[in-house]
């Protein structure tokens, strides 16, 4: 180092200098007390904890409504069906052939003529006449044959046989009747 | 004292925090690019197929079916409905040990054949050893019925049988309407009549239901997207249930007491034209239409010659032209030689003195062929194309056919002749009832129509009593006078007194007609018909009766066709509560 670089740092003030490290120092004032900090932390902790579980058990209330939604949607599955059964049922009962079987069981035939009367007068309009067991309808609905149960009869044709002896039992090979239908 | 400046000879045993920055810096770019390098490569190239994969694992996928429409008659009586249906399926690896058991279960509950379910429950490998995991035991029974079954079976502890949706399609008339409702065939598809031509606004839309599953069951509030489905939309029909159910037992009584091949009977309604009923039989049952029977109308599909009902289409083209008046007079000879052949009558007979109702309603074709010889062929032949011949009526039931009428301009004299009378054309049983029925109402055409309201067919027609058409074919004084002259019908003077009704006006025409037997092409047998309306002077309702080749000895339409005429109309009159009009009928005279 040169001689004038040594006399310029001597008489530069120096920061670490002895004397200008105790006018720096001073007393330091007394501690000041903090804040607790712990019931900021617990606060935050039961803000979370609070949330967590009440997100917790709301989201359970609500599975178990979903729960009860689906039972609820297979009962009224379970409901539509019957009231399905039971309607058909109905429609059963209600049918004209199931009415008009019924109505020929007890004896009854279709009117000869239309005939009406006049509640209010009396008065008879048409010709009546008395209706006669002639005039009942066929009710039953009668399906035309399926070829299963109708089937050609079976025709075996056997030439005839000059009788040489006295039958005592059938000769071989006669025809065999054709089945019964 | 001297404090050595940092970053001298201990920075050097530490080295240089830029350096490690540098290094540090690398590493955490080099991470990042594999990083990058990955995202890329998922997300970049074909992202889908991972998406698919995550949700391909645990989520279902449910098609919602929808709801078929109704058909319901013009009272709102159910004629084709859906009904929550199960298909109850097997697994047989889980069944076969207590196959018995579960066997019995099922032919109790659902009367299904015992050996055959239990050949289908212990049959748990095919022939080569693979194993079956999967088969049908029963397709579309009745929810309520399935699934007491099903709770049957898993009380007892027993495994293996499954219940899947399979709705059915119930007809609770059985075979009523059946050859107008069509059916629906093993696959569920419609086949035929009207379930077929109204599919597209009868089957609605189906939906979808997606959602997250977990062991089998829905997982609540996972995920979960919906579809609702469209049902489909009531076909509501101007049939009457109960005129329907006793259209078909007459012709069904009819048609077998006389060992005939086939009937129809059709009502209509005279001023709206629509259909109260259209009868066929043979028929079959909609429920189980395998069973056999005649599926498809016949009353639409099948042509035939119409016999004398058309005289009272001719007539009406007569009087219109002022050729003929109902009391013109006609001298009727036992036989009329026309070109090569000869015409008869049904009843033989010297030479009559009849008046033109008189030829009516003796049903005289020679009469008629010698009061024809006053219109030209191609007069007669607009009258009878405006009645409706020759055309299909469009009602909307597919399989209609169209009839043939052959142009005027191909007539020769033969065949004038012969069309007068009701033979050398050929018809279905709706063309020539709409034509009387243009009579009964006043000369106005109207065309029929089986759907209330208006309805689009599924090849885009749009039919319905809404958007029936009206012509007027003659005028109201003709058809007037023609009635007059089927009023004679009914009476000692026509042909078929058995159809008048007590109290009452009533319109009729018997017809016999010859059909061709295409075996021997030659004139083998008859069909017999009767066509009329009632009240004569206030008609409400038309019936038309055909029966086709009855076996009787001598078959004519008054004694075979007119009593199922009668009893239908006399049933029609009292329904709907229609009383007599009270006046005294025209009685045009005969004879002269």
């Amino acid at each position: 180092m040169s001689q004038a670089a040594a006399q310029l740092r001597a008489r530069l003030p120096r920061f670490n200098d002895a004397a200008s490290l105790r006018e720096r120092l001073a007393l330091v004032p007394p501690r000041m007390s903090e804040a607790p900090r712990t019931p900021f932390v617990v606060l935050v902790c039961t803000v979370l904890a609070a949330g967590v579980v009440g997100l917790l058990m709301f989201n359970t209330h609500m599975q178990q409504g979903a729960f009860v939604a689906r039972n609820l949607q297979k009962q009224a599955n379970a409901l539509q069906a019957e009231q399905q059964q039971l309607t058909m049922e109905l429609q059963r009962l209600r049918d004209p052939q199931r009415i008009a079987s019924q109505a020929h069981d007890l004896g009854m035939v279709a009117a000869e003529n239309p005939v009406f009367l006049n509640a209010a007068t009396g008065q008879i309009i048409g010709t009546p006449k008395p209706a006669t067991p002639k005039d009942a309808l066929q009710v039953a609905y009668d399906a035309p044959k399926p070829a299963a149960l109708n089937p050609a009869p079976q025709v075996i044709t056997v030439p005839a046989q000059p009788q040489t002896q006295p039958q005592t039992q059938p000769p071989a090979g006669a025809a065999s009747p054709p089945p019964a239908h | 004292m001297t404090v050595r400046p940092r970053g001298n000879a201990a920075g050097l045993r530490r080295g240089s925090a830029d350096g490690r920055l540098r290094i540090a810096f690398l590493l955490i770019a080099i991470l990042l690019s594999v990083f990058a390098a990955r995202l890329f490569q998922l997300q970049g190239i074909d992202p889908q197929a991972y998406a698919a994969r995550a949700q391909a694992d645990g989520l279902v996928h449910v098609t919602l079916p929808a709801a078929r429409g109704n058909i319901v008659d013009r009272n709102g009586e159910v004629l084709a409905q859906s009904v929550a249906g199960t298909m109850i399926v097997a697994d047989p690896t889980l069944t076969a040990p207590h196959a018995q058991q579960i066997a019995q279960m099922l032919a109790q509950k659902l009367n299904l054949d015992y050996f055959s379910i239990l050949q289908k429950l212990s049959t748990d490998k095919t022939p080569n050893g693979t194993s079956i995991r999967f088969t049908y035991i029963a397709r579309r029974v009745p929810a309520t019925d399935a699934n007491a079954l099903l709770k049957q079976v898993s009380d007892a502890k027993l495994t293996g049988l499954y219940g899947q949706a399979d709705p059915l399609r119930d007809y609770p008339g059985g075979d009523l309407a059946a050859n107008l409702l069509g059916f629906m065939n093993g696959e569920g598809q419609p086949s035929g009549g009207l379930e077929a031509a109204f599919s597209k606004m009868l089957a609605g839309r189906d939906g979808s239901d997606t959602y997250a599953a977990g062991d089998g069951a829905r997982i609540p509030l996972g995920e979960n997207t919906q579809v609702n489905p469209v049902n489909g939309q009531t076909l509501k029909l101007t049939i009457d249930r109960d005129v329907q159910w006793y259209a078909q037992r007459t012709v069904q009584q009819a048609v077998q007491t006389n060992g005939a091949a086939s009937g129809v009977a059709i009502v209509m309604d005279t001023q709206s034209g629509q259909l109260l009923a259209l009868a066929d039989y043979p028929s079959f049952d909609a429920n189980h239409p395998g069973d056999g029977g005649a599926l498809g109308s016949a009353a639409l599909s099948n042509v035939y010659e119409p016999g004398s009902v058309e005289k009272t289409l001719t007539n009406s083209a007569m009087i219109e032209k002022g050729v003929i008046t109902p009391q013109t007079q006609i001298t009727v000879p036992p036989y009329l030689p026309v070109a090569d052949r000869v015409i008869h009558d049904f009843e033989t007979h010297g030479t009559i003195h009849l008046t033109a109702a008189g030829v009516l309603a003796q049903s005289s074709n020679i009469g008629t062929v010698l009061e024809s010889q006053h219109i030209d062929a191609a007069t007669l032949g607009s009258y009878l194309k405006s009645f409706g011949l020759g055309q299909a009526t469009g009602i909307g039931i597919p399989g209609e056919s169209a009839g043939i009428l052959p142009s005027p301009s191909s007539w020769n004299e033969l065949t004038k002749s012969n069309i007068s009378f009701g033979q050398g054309l050929g018809v279905n049983a709706l063309q020539i009832a709409t034509a009387v029925n243009t009579i009964a109402n006043h000369g106005l055409y109207v065309s029929p129509s089986i759907v209330v309201g208006k309805a689009t067919t599924t090849g885009g027609k749009t039919v319905g009593s809404d958007v029936s058409s009206t012509h007027q074919v003659v005028s109201a004084n003709t058809a007037q006078q023609v009635t007059s002259m089927m009023e004679l019908v009914p009476t000692k003077d026509g042909t078929a007194p058995n159809t008048a009704i007590g109290g009452y006006r009533v319109a009729g025409k018997t017809g016999t007609a010859e059909e061709v037997n295409p075996a021997c092409k030659c004139y083998d047998f008859v069909d017999v018909s009767y066509g009329g309306f009632a009240p004569a002077d206030a008609p409400r309702f038309t019936v038309y009766v055909v029966i086709k080749d009855p076996k009787t000895s001598n078959p004519s339409g008054a004694m075979i066709a007119g009593p199922v005429w009668r009893e239908i109309m006399t049933y029609l009159l009292q329904k709907y509560a229609v009383p007599p009009t009270g006046t005294p009928a025209p009685g045009l005279a005969a004879t002269w």
